[in-house]
């Protein structure tokens, strides 16, 4: 399990990145979430029973990594140091700050739903069954959500 | 989030709709790219993952604390990178030491630390200065060789305090210099340490230096001691340039140089620089097959293009000059 683990890994790196990125802003700190993520997936994978669920368990693993980082991060940063940091992460990198934005303002299940759809690729059968909901619900959310998406990005 | 909350079914032409709006979003996010360096993080990490497995897990628990480095540390080193940038200051005498990680070696409690000892980002020029601490072999041996890592990232960093003062916004300019290490081999025998420094003006310039240990005898192995007399520059000499050949022969996107040869390429040309002899200390390293492998420093023997240029050295075509096989096999 552990080599798939790995190729797993390598083969979604870019996809990691973009999640974490969503979260956290700034790419330094996206990229120090996925390392810990990383670390955190392969000391654990023996937890992982199914490998047909392997992006969803590691999508989940990096999401509370990032959540985590936020929350403490929340506690440190002085709020007119936030602009510093903004301005580290300009470097020219490809960025959806709109997308960015648009994320942030999803409620928490369907954004939920969203980062396993798109960045775990899960399947919505998968999803239903991570979440203990119906799957009929996994797929109204995620219609719902995606207009939604579509509408705060169409304003911007 | 009750089931009974909202309509369960999607009509039709809302499926048609989803199915779009999904495709849109995939394409979005493919499009987010990660920093040049986002791939070589992720090997680093899954290598430090690898190594934790072997050893006690508190105290591998330990090691991966040391290795990720804090918000909160990072946090204080942004703010004063940030500092440094904002203020326009050109006093370059910020310097942190602090240990930002650590790289536990195979078995024992040998390992290598990665210290940041010089940072310093400006208008015009950045220097990231990370040098490396062998720390669990051997006392002595230790203290020579980070003395001697220590030493050269010192005079590194003086050179770019020197330098980036020709470097500002007004005049465009731009300088960054970078030097850090990789671990090429570690086995319960060697260790091989990779250090490296770049330094980008127009180009960027890699040169790197190796350093293999013999973990039991706690020495230093230099190529010299491998071969029972000098005719090993020109036994691996030779063979490197029948290797280079070969390649150039197979693939029009590789190419070296090999002095006094005729370009493949373009027969008028005939080169005057590139690979003569290999020197009496060419930069090596024993990989962990136990095979001997050459280095040259970019531009030495290829295009810049093509990088740091490594050769395998099979064990046959040195066997009957190697002193034994205790490294290389």
């Amino acid at each position: 399990m552990k080599a798939e683990l790995i190729q797993y890994i390598e083969k979604n790196s870019q996809k990691h990145y973009a999640l974490a990125l969503s979260y956290v802003k700034n790419p330094e700190d996206a990229m120090d979430i996925v390392q810990d993520t990383i670390i955190k997936a392969i000391e654990k994978v023996g937890q992982l029973k199914n490998p047909q669920f392997m992006g969803t368990w590691f999508c989940r693993i990096l999401i509370n990594n990032a959540q985590d980082f936020l929350k403490n991060s929340a506690k440190v940063i002085p709020s007119d140091s936030v602009e510093l940091i903004q301005e580290q992460g300009k470097e020219d990198l490809y960025r959806d700050f709109d997308l960015e934005n648009a994320l942030n303002q999803l409620k928490d299940n369907e954004r939920q739903i969203v980062d396993l759809r798109f960045y775990a690729g899960a399947s919505l059968e998968e999803i239903a069954n991570t979440l203990h909901l119906n799957e009929n619900t996994v797929k109204t959310t995620l219609y719902r959500s995606l207009k939604k998406l579509r509408k705060i990005m169409e304003e911007e | 989030m009750k089931d009974s909350k909202k309509p369960v079914e999607l009509t039709p032409k809302e499926e048609l709709e989803l199915l779009e709006l999904e495709k849109q979003l995939q394409s979005r996010i493919e499009k987010i790219q990660a920093p040049p360096n986002y791939e070589q993080k992720v090997q680093e990490a899954i290598q430090i993952a690898k190594k934790q497995n072997i050893i006690p897990l508190h105290q591998g628990e330990q090691n991966r604390r040391m290795t990720m480095k804090s918000s909160t540390q990072k946090i204080v080193g942004i703010a004063a990178a940030a500092l440094i940038v904002f203020t326009g200051s050109v006093n370059l005498s910020q310097s942190f030491a602090q240990s930002v990680s650590a790289v536990p070696l195979f078995g024992s409690i040998a390992k290598v630390l990665q210290i940041r000892q010089f940072e310093d980002k400006k208008e015009g020029a950045e220097a990231i200065i990370d040098t490396p601490a062998v720390q669990g072999i051997d006392p002595e041996l230790e203290k020579s060789l980070n003395k001697k890592y220590l030493e050269e990232n010192k005079a590194l960093y003086q050179q770019f305090v020197k330098d980036s003062g020709d470097f500002t916004a007004e005049n465009g300019g731009h300088l960054a210099v970078g030097a850090g290490f990789t671990i090429k081999t570690d086995t319960k025998d060697t260790l091989a340490l990779q250090r490296f420094v770049t330094q980008t003006q127009a180009s960027t310039d890699e040169k790197v230096s190796i350093d293999n240990i013999d973990k039991n005898k706690k020495i230093i192995i230099t190529l010299p001691s491998l071969f029972k007399d000098e005719s090993y520059i020109n036994v691996i000499t030779e063979n490197i340039k029948s290797q280079m050949k070969e390649q150039m022969a197979n693939d029009k996107e590789i190419y070296y140089f090999i002095k006094g040869e005729k370009d493949p390429q373009d027969p008028a040309i005939v080169h005057e620089t590139g690979l003569d002899k290999i020197s009496r200390d060419q930069q090596f390293y024993i990989s962990d097959k136990n095979q001997l492998v050459i280095v040259f420093n970019k531009y030495d023997v290829a295009p810049g293009a093509q990088g740091i240029s490594e050769f395998v050295i099979p064990t046959s075509a040195i066997q009957n000059i190697l002193v034994s096989n205790e490294y290389i096999k």
